[in-house]
């Protein structure tokens, strides 16, 4: 939908989520649109619901956005008016060759998973938007980057009123303390640990499950008990989690960035921690195609932040359960004994999270601004380095791979 | 017996089966016993040299190794070697100047110090390597990255300024610490590793306080004392002065004397670029067997380019002429481009504006010369550098301070007692920068795999052809336009006569050569190719080439040697039990003459007398579609089976196309299948082979039962290999249902043609083969079986090397 011929600032989206993440931005920057990223979104979750939850999420907020189709749109073409791309990771349209000569802006939208969230993709920005000293420390060495605060957050510090989601509040036992389950995706989740508490836990408490975006797409077979069980709460990617921990007593998390956000918001934690040292360098370090353009990848390392706060005391922000046996002893200690967590929550949320004041939001959008009409910074020493070291590695393996799509395509070969 | 304990009894052996199944299947178990990767392709030829006994010297005491690729390299660590006796050097036979890797052998063995040699084709790194504490090495060779090698702490020695991009570049992860010159550089080299400032160790002479630098005989008795001594040294590839100044230099030996020093690069690369230099009358040509550091000691003034040499001119404080030929266009843009060199090497993207070689020519503060921009203003830069040699003084001083910090002549010290307490330190936990880079790597290197196995497949299923490659008659005629490669094995006598046949072949024997491969024989066959040497007089043609390997590395090592060492354009393979026709090589080249397009030229083989019932089913067997047009016809095609082509015994490649598919496998040791393993990587890459009725007499017979079945079990095995390597290639994979199914294909084929007298012996062959060849897959629970007593032997003597 748009109502304006152009937009030079163009927010790139793939998944619901990353509307809530862009939201509050977006509405005070009338130079911005959305582009939903349809060829990266069938991509990773080899559906097209993303694409249509998207379309309606913007439609409703009356926010200009259009869809990129790698195979129908000519990039050239399509982003011609664009001059900055803000994305959260590099998606299929960011990362067209087409755009390399646009300013590009990489938004953050969360902590943990140091080894991805801080990967060295990171170099092919022009500018990162980091919600604290942490982020900023570890992608200075790849991009220019500045702290702006969690922009996604600043309702909870701006006083907003919060409307209660009927839909949710009918499903809810006002007489039950509220556990809200927040999953990772993939080998780092818990979700398939947790089924056979089910039962157990909607017996003590109301149950509000909202598994990662990609849960949805990978992980499904596992998701089908919490669709089975009538009292557990399943949300899907269209609701907004910095809302949804309105209705929470406390939260439980494994290896989501969802601890953080917990800890953003000073909400008790519990947190599964199922995966010893060994697994994380083994397993975990092994690549694999879970769709036709997606694959499992190392994700994080030992000395990630969501590791570290489970094995460094103080910087643990609630009980860690190292068995599923453990959760509902744990579940108590953190609702009825949650101070001793403090000191450590307080600690993280210095370390993570500046301006938790309401004016992320501006900050965010003043950084994007500052870079229209500027040229394009150059890279940096660190950036040029790795880029050549990533080339050199397989340089053999590339030759040959346009040697083969050559002789496909029927070309001449030297 | 109790229904209880039959029960239980096949309840064991089920287990039994499956885990001795699972075992088998696990590509880790083949590892464990062969210490092989299963890999389905590669370059096989990269590890592939002539490996003559190398000469070693070692130092039973040594913790430390210092590598060495180029000889050259030996000057960097040598004052760091001299104060550290637990240390030895490492010449690295495979790589860098393999060219001059015999004279830098004899050079060290010259200089009394303690080396040892490595060479990728023959040493067990892990073995060869197990001795050291640390290795010292000044660049990221591939064998510092060998996971053998993980355990071993490794150390960068840095060797010189200029060309950040490479100097700084990320591959210093791989390294455990870097001893560096100055804070510049261990700013720069910190992201990725731990840098601690030394100074320049192989520059300490010129501090010490009372220098003594030996004559250079070779170039004080060349030079004019009544002249200025210009030293120029230019740097290697896109960046070298070396293009553009051949006339000017020419006019510059007129008055001045120049000392001329190429860079190692271009000196073993590069021949043709610095030929005119080094045979230029009144230039005074250094070789890489002299110190580098004592050449300034004659320079009155220093030329150079983007080389390294500037800051060395710099940090001896002499006057120097920088040429500045390339825009910062071309530094962004074609220099910043990747280049295939060689079959091993790129041109790599080296420097960037922001390099110090790049900034020193363009900060008026940092100058340290004149700077010329073109060709002609040469002769007046070097006029002015000598004329006013104080004018670049403090530009000069001003980069002296910024890079070089220590100038007290102790740099070898502080290097050799950092790599002392490195002994005894422990290894850091890798930093968080090389992580994720190899993340990053890892993770597009897997994609590329995927997209690569993909490609091929469809190549494969669409049937696609190559090109038309190059025509036969395009050919160098310096070269020889043919090299008969053969590899043997303990079959001195059958070898003989099979050379016989190579030289008396019809075919110019001034356009081919026979290159001999002796894979580590252990009968006479060293003794008879000497005395086919003698007999068959070292000048004459063809010309033979001779590689004893030191140990039995299997057939397709072996001929890998051979496709590496082999100068002709196309490669023809026998066996060492072949008898050639006299037209041999001249068919199989007018076979590429009249099909232009094909990669490969082969016939098949006979074997001589009467043939046993064996011998009939093995020939029946691969030919059988093809009928009574294999003795009559041409035969093009791509896929496996649509030409009989591709036996080793008798076939002839194109080397370029041996050298784009990687050579052959060397999983594959015993002649079975070997073949058929390239054929299949030729096929993937879409090249055409061309099938031609050419036969030799092979003495591959099978006269016995035992025989056959020994045949028959090499080849389970070879297909058991094959389909790991090719998992899409099923007709190789020996399952038991497949099993059944190749046998009742095959007794239907017997009984379809016409051509089979005694079908029922064919028959019960068939049966008896294929279930052979199923049990075959199960080789390594067969090894005390005789047949294989010959492998273990070799293993066992490769583990002693």
């Amino acid at each position: 939908m748009r109502d304006k011929t152009t937009y030079p600032i163009a927010f790139i989206a793939w998944l619901p989520a990353h509307f809530f993440l862009y939201k509050r931005v977006l509405k005070i920057l009338p130079e911005a649109e959305v582009i939903i990223d349809a060829t990266h979104a069938s991509d990773s979750t080899n559906s097209s619901l993303p694409v249509i939850q998207l379309k309606e999420l913007l439609s409703l907020e009356n926010i200009p956005f259009r869809i990129f189709y790698k195979t129908r749109d000519k990039c050239e073409t399509f982003f011609k008016e664009s001059e900055i791309l803000i994305s959260n990771i590099r998606s299929t349209a960011i990362n067209s060759p087409a755009n390399s000569q646009k300013k590009q802006i990489r938004i953050d939208y969360g902590y943990s998973k140091d080894l991805w969230t801080y990967g060295t993709w990171n170099r092919y920005f022009d500018l990162a938007l980091a919600h604290g000293p942490y982020t900023k420390d570890r992608l200075s060495s790849m991009t220019n980057a500045v702290i702006t605060g969690a922009s996604q957050f600043d309702g909870w510090f701006s006083n907003d009123s919060f409307q209660h989601d009927p839909g949710i509040v009918s499903k809810m036992d006002p007489r039950k303390k509220t556990l809200l389950y927040l999953p990772t995706h993939g080998d780092l989740s818990s979700i398939a640990y947790i089924t056979g508490l089910l039962s157990q836990i909607t017996a003590a408490y109301n149950l509000i499950v909202k598994p990662h975006p990609l849960s949805f797409y990978h992980d499904a077979a596992f998701l089908l008990a919490y669709q089975n069980e009538p009292k557990v709460i399943l949300l899907n990617d269209t609701y907004n989690i910095a809302e949804i921990f309105h209705y929470a007593d406390i939260v439980l998390s494994d290896n989501s960035g969802s601890i953080f956000e917990s800890v953003l918001v000073n909400k008790p934690v519990v947190i599964a921690d199922f995966w010893n040292e060994e697994y994380l360098l083994k397993e975990h370090s092994q690549m694999k195609q879970i769709a036709p353009r997606h694959w499992k990848i190392p994700l994080t390392y030992e000395k990630s932040i969501e590791q570290r706060i489970k094995h460094e005391p103080d910087l643990t922000p609630g009980p860690i359960i190292r068995s599923a046996n453990d959760l509902m002893r744990s579940i108590e200690e953190g609702l009825y004994d949650s101070s001793k967590y403090e000191p450590a929550r307080s600690k993280l949320s210095e370390m993570l999270f500046s301006y938790r004041d309401g004016t992320a939001t501006n900050r965010v959008a003043n950084a994007i601004k500052s870079l229209l009409g500027k040229p394009k910074p150059e890279r940096n020493f660190l950036s040029l380095r790795v880029s050549m070291e990533i080339i050199r590695a397989d340089k053999g393996l590339d030759e040959e791979i346009e040697y083969l799509e050559g002789l496909i395509q029927g070309k001449e070969i030297e | 017996m109790k229904t209880s304990n039959i029960v239980s009894s096949f309840l064991v052996f089920q287990k039994l089966l499956s885990l001795f199944w699972d075992v088998n299947r696990r590509d880790e178990f083949f590892y464990f016993i062969t210490g092989q990767e299963i890999s389905p392709y590669g370059n096989f030829l990269r590890y592939s040299t002539i490996t003559d006994d190398f000469p070693q010297k070692p130092n039973g005491a040594a913790r430390i190794g210092f590598m060495l690729y180029y000889p050259f390299n030996y000057f960097l660590y040598k004052n760091i070697y001299n104060l550290l006796p637990d240390s030895e050097f490492i010449v690295i036979e495979d790589g860098g100047a393999i060219s001059a890797k015999k004279q830098l052998q004899e050079f060290l063995i010259q200089q009394g110090v303690f080396f040892r040699t490595f060479s990728n084709s023959l040493n067990n790194p892990e073995k060869f390597f197990s001795k050291y504490d640390i290795i010292v090495s000044h660049i990221p060779a591939n064998i510092l990255t060998d996971p053998a090698l993980a355990k071993l702490k490794k150390i960068r020695l840095m060797y010189g300024h200029a060309k950040d991009l490479w100097n700084f570049g990320a591959w210093n992860r791989h390294f455990d610490l870097a001893l560096v010159y100055g804070k510049y550089s261990q700013k720069r080299i910190s992201p990725f590793t731990s840098a601690r400032v030394v100074g320049v160790p192989h520059f300490d002479k010129w501090f010490a306080k009372t220098p003594d630098f030996p004559r250079n005989e070779t170039i004080e008795k060349r030079l004019d004392f009544g002249k200025k001594t210009i030293l120029y040294l230019p740097t290697h590839g896109d960046l070298s002065s070396l293009p553009f100044l051949g006339e000017i230099i020419t006019r510059l030996a007129a008055s001045y004397n120049i000392i001329f020093r190429p860079h190692p690069i271009s000196r073993y690369r590069e021949p043709e670029v610095i030929k005119k230099f080094l045979s230029h009358p009144s230039m005074i040509s250094i070789d890489d067997f002299q110190d580098p550091s004592e050449l300034f000691r004659y320079a009155d003034i220093v030329l150079s380019d983007s080389s390294g040499s500037i800051f060395e001119a710099i940090l001896t404080d002499k006057p120097v002429v920088i040429t500045d030929f390339l825009d910062d266009g071309y530094l962004n843009k074609e220099h910043s481009r990747m280049e295939r060199l060689t079959k091993t090497d790129w041109k790599l993207p080296l420097t960037y504006p922001q390099s110090i070689e790049q900034i020193i020519k363009h900060d008026a503060r940092l100058r340290p010369g004149p700077i010329v921009t073109i060709p002609e203003q040469v002769n007046e830069a070097v006029r002015l550098g000598l004329t006013d040699p104080e004018h670049f003084k403090a530009g000069r001083q001003r980069v002296r301070l910024m890079l070089f910090p220590h100038l007290d002549g102790s740099a070898s010290q502080r290097a050799a007692s950092a790599i002392r307490g490195f002994l005894n330190e422990p290894r850091q936990a890798r930093n968080f920068i090389s992580l994720r880079i190899d993340t990053e790597i890892q993770i597009a290197r897997t994609k590329k795999w995927d997209r690569l196995q993909k490609l091929r497949k469809t190549v494969y299923d669409l049937n696609i052809h190559a090109p038309v490659l190059k025509p036969v008659a395009e050919h160098d005629d310096n070269k020889p336009m043919v090299s008969v490669v053969i590899a043997t094995f303990n079959r001195s006598k059958s070898l003989e006569q099979t050379l016989e046949t190579i030289i008396g072949q019809s075919f110019d024997k001034d356009c081919y050569e026979i290159v001999i491969v002796n894979d580590g024989s252990t009968d006479d066959t060293d003794m008879v190719v000497r005395d086919f040497f003698k007999k068959h007089g070292r000048n004459k043609r063809p010309s033979v080439v001779y590689a004893p390997l030191r140990q039995n590395c299997g057939i397709s090592a072996a001929r890998n040697v051979g496709i590496s060492i082999a100068s002709g354009e196309f490669i023809c393979f026998t066996d060492d039990d072949c008898i050639l026709p006299p037209g041999w090589i001249e068919e199989l080249m007018d076979g590429f003459k009249r099909y232009p397009e094909v990669a490969a030229v082969g016939g098949w083989y006979r074997v001589p007398g009467e043939n046993s019932f064996y011998d009939q089913y093995i020939f029946w067997k691969p030919l059988r579609k093809f009928g009574s047009k294999i003795f009559s016809q041409n035969i093009r095609g791509t896929n496996l089976s649509d030409t009989p082509a591709g036996n080793t015994a008798n076939i002839c490649f194109r080397k370029r196309v041996l050298e784009m598919i990687g050579g052959f496998n060397p999983v594959i040791r015993f002649s079975s299948l070997d073949d058929f393993e390239l054929k299949q990587r030729l096929r993937d890459h879409g090249f055409v082979t061309l099938y031609i009725p050419l036969f030799v007499d092979h003495a591959k017979e099978c006269k016995t039962f035992s025989q056959f079945l020994r045949f028959n079990f090499i080849r389970g095995w070879a297909s058991d290999i094959y389909f790991r390597l090719h998992p899409h290639v099923d007709h190789y994979n020996f399952s038991i249902l497949n099993t059944v199914r190749f046998i009742r294909r095959e007794i239907a084929d017997i009984y379809l043609d016409g051509g089979i007298k005694h079908k029922a012996h064919f028959v019960a062959l068939s049966t008896i083969a294929n279930i052979v060849r199923y049990l075959g897959k199960f080789y390594w629970f067969f090894l005390p079986l005789d047949m294989f007593s010959k492998f273990a032997e070799t293993e066992a003597a490769m583990e002693n090397l």
